[in-house]
């Protein structure tokens, strides 16, 4: 406890002052905000995990330079905005050749788009099982540090369907079943988009309810890394009952379309 | 300089809410609301409401919210006809606090119901503190937190919620705010106590994998610099400084409500 004595002053020019004693020694403090330290927290984190496609289909009409070349706009939107570049927390898992965390959670400053090259198939199920395991484990580590968080997203971005699962297998209820529970209990926000000519009818089978897959228009990946970034933009920086609007991007301009099925 | 005694209060308020840099940017006012009483020498009570940015009106429930609850509270206090006590002198604190909050929420109701408007649209935290003689009670919905000085001791009497999210918060306006309303333990001895909203959590707690602890290198001095400060236009002033100073606006974006109560004798010396 702090034994030093504090006095008021009137003044006409200060609005008031702190006069402050100790050990005899008699100095003021003008403001409030010199006598007091504040906890210097860390900011809340906002992680989202992209969920790539680098099947060997991806090399087909320059879809997986175009998705590096989105992913890198990704990086430059984000670290544009002062707070979105602090809290934002980014982690890539790629799905072709094999199943592999491209990149682990890091904040914005952080980030280098990693290196995808096209090749292999399309194990999406076990891939989908690693974004879901990845996001539990980070959700863990800000438990343990005591870190706020917004609801993590995933965004699974293919050209194709799966080949690692079957509509009714094992695995399928297995991914099917992580989806749907993970966002009915607030798990993750998980978000689905289809390059051509990936099976819409498959990827609408795989969303959790009321969230139709999205289909890319014209492989334009970096309009849609863009929108993602303001996305998560305004989402790292919406306060406590917040409701956090999503620019539209199905209008004649925009990247996306909801498929007719 | 002249020196005078100061003026001696059973318990003495100050406080402010200003607008987040958010906010101010987009021409938004403050969504905060507090307010305050003090019942003669036996008891004083704060209410401070954090509008929810997602409600049109939250300013409106949240001034709605904190003046019902201080109305509410000061009921109890109303002298008896033959002058031998109050309602508050054999009522419960946490049942006065229960009270309080379920008194603004039926206020939002008729209010928004007055207005042809759904009661959402009024949503709002609400922390209520009652100090009924020397006994210290809180009740809350939603997040935002008290924090008391006991003798020497610093302690966290109504912690924020233990939320999964930073954005998702409880509401006086939801179904179950019942269950939403966590009742402090009655605390004694206390001699000045804080309530905040969220927009000042992450500056005053420090937030550790076992919860929420108070920050002991903010309250030590604040609440000493406050002691002869609380109860005056420059108390109103210094919290409301503090608030907008510049490393409080770089942390949190937040709109942000601080109300200090204390109470005791100062035997401080005043200059003019």
């Amino acid at each position: 406890m702090v034994t030093a004595n504090y006095y008021r002053e009137y003044s006409p020019i200060f609005s008031y002052r702190i006069w402050y004693f100790r050990d005899g020694v008699c100095e003021y403090m003008s403001r409030l905000e010199d006598l007091v330290e504040i906890a210097y927290p860390g900011e809340p984190h906002c992680p989202i995990v992209l969920l790539l496609d680098t099947s060997g289909s991806m090399s087909i009409h320059g879809k997986i330079e175009d998705m590096k070349e989105g992913l890198r706009a990704f990086k430059e939107e984000l670290s544009s905005d002062d707070l979105a570049r602090k809290r934002v927390d980014i982690a890539v898992v790629t799905f072709g050749e094999v199943v592999e965390v491209a990149h682990p959670f890091s904040l914005v400053e952080a980030f280098t788009p990693p290196t995808v090259i096209a090749a292999g198939l399309t194990p999406m199920g076990e891939a989908i099982l690693s974004a879901i395991a990845l996001v539990k484990e980070r959700k863990e580590q800000y438990q343990n540090t005591g870190i706020d968080s917004y609801r993590p997203w995933i965004f699974l971005v293919t050209d194709g369907e799966p080949t690692d699962m079957y509509e009714g297998d094992p695995l399928w209820k297995e991914v099917t079943g992580a989806i749907r529970s993970g966002e009915e209990n607030g798990d993750f926000v998980f978000f689905s988009v289809g390059a051509e000519p990936a099976d819409m009818n498959i990827l609408a089978a795989i969303s959790p309810p009321g969230r139709d897959p999205v289909r890319l228009r014209e492989n334009r990946f970096s309009d849609m890394f863009v929108w993602l970034s303001r996305s998560q933009a305004k989402v790292s920086t919406s306060g406590t009952g917040d409701q956090v609007i999503l620019e539209d991007f199905f209008g004649p301009t925009g990247w996306g379309e909801i498929p007719l099925f | 300089m002249p020196v005078f005694q100061s003026v001696e209060y059973r318990y003495r308020i100050s406080g402010a809410a200003v607008a987040g840099p958010s906010h101010q940017a987009e021409g938004i006012p403050c969504e905060d609301a507090w307010d305050a009483a003090v019942f003669g020498r036996t008891g004083a009570a704060v209410a401070v409401a954090d509008g929810l940015g997602s409600a049109e009106h939250a300013k409106e429930g949240a001034m709605v919210a904190v003046s019902a609850a201080i109305t509410a509270l000061s009921a109890f206090f109303d002298p008896w006809p033959d002058g031998s006590g109050c309602d508050a002198d054999i009522e419960k604190n946490g049942r006065m606090v229960r009270a309080a909050c379920k008194a603004a929420r039926d206020a939002v109701l008729t209010h928004a119901a007055s207005c042809g408007l759904s009661h959402r649209s009024f949503a709002s935290t609400l922390i209520i503190l009652l100090w009924y003689g020397n006994t210290l009670t809180t009740a809350r919905v939603g997040d935002g937190a008290v924090v008391c000085l006991q003798g020497d001791d610093i302690i966290l009497l109504s912690a924020p919620s233990d939320r999964r999210y930073v954005n998702e918060v409880r509401s006086l306006m939801d179904d179950e705010y019942e269950d939403a309303c966590v009742v402090s333990p009655d605390i004694p001895a206390v001699t000045a106590c804080s309530v905040f909203t969220d927009g000042c959590e992450r500056l005053f707690l420090d937030k550790k994998s076992d919860g929420y602890h108070p920050y002991e290198p903010f309250f030590q001095p604040f609440f000493s610099a406050m002691m002869p400060l609380t109860g005056t236009p420059e108390g109103d002033r210094a919290i409301a400084d503090l608030l907008v100073s510049d490393r409080f606006i770089t942390f949190s974006e937040d709109d942000k409500t601080l109300v200090v109560i204390v109470s005791g004798i100062e035997r401080g010396e005043d200059t003019e």
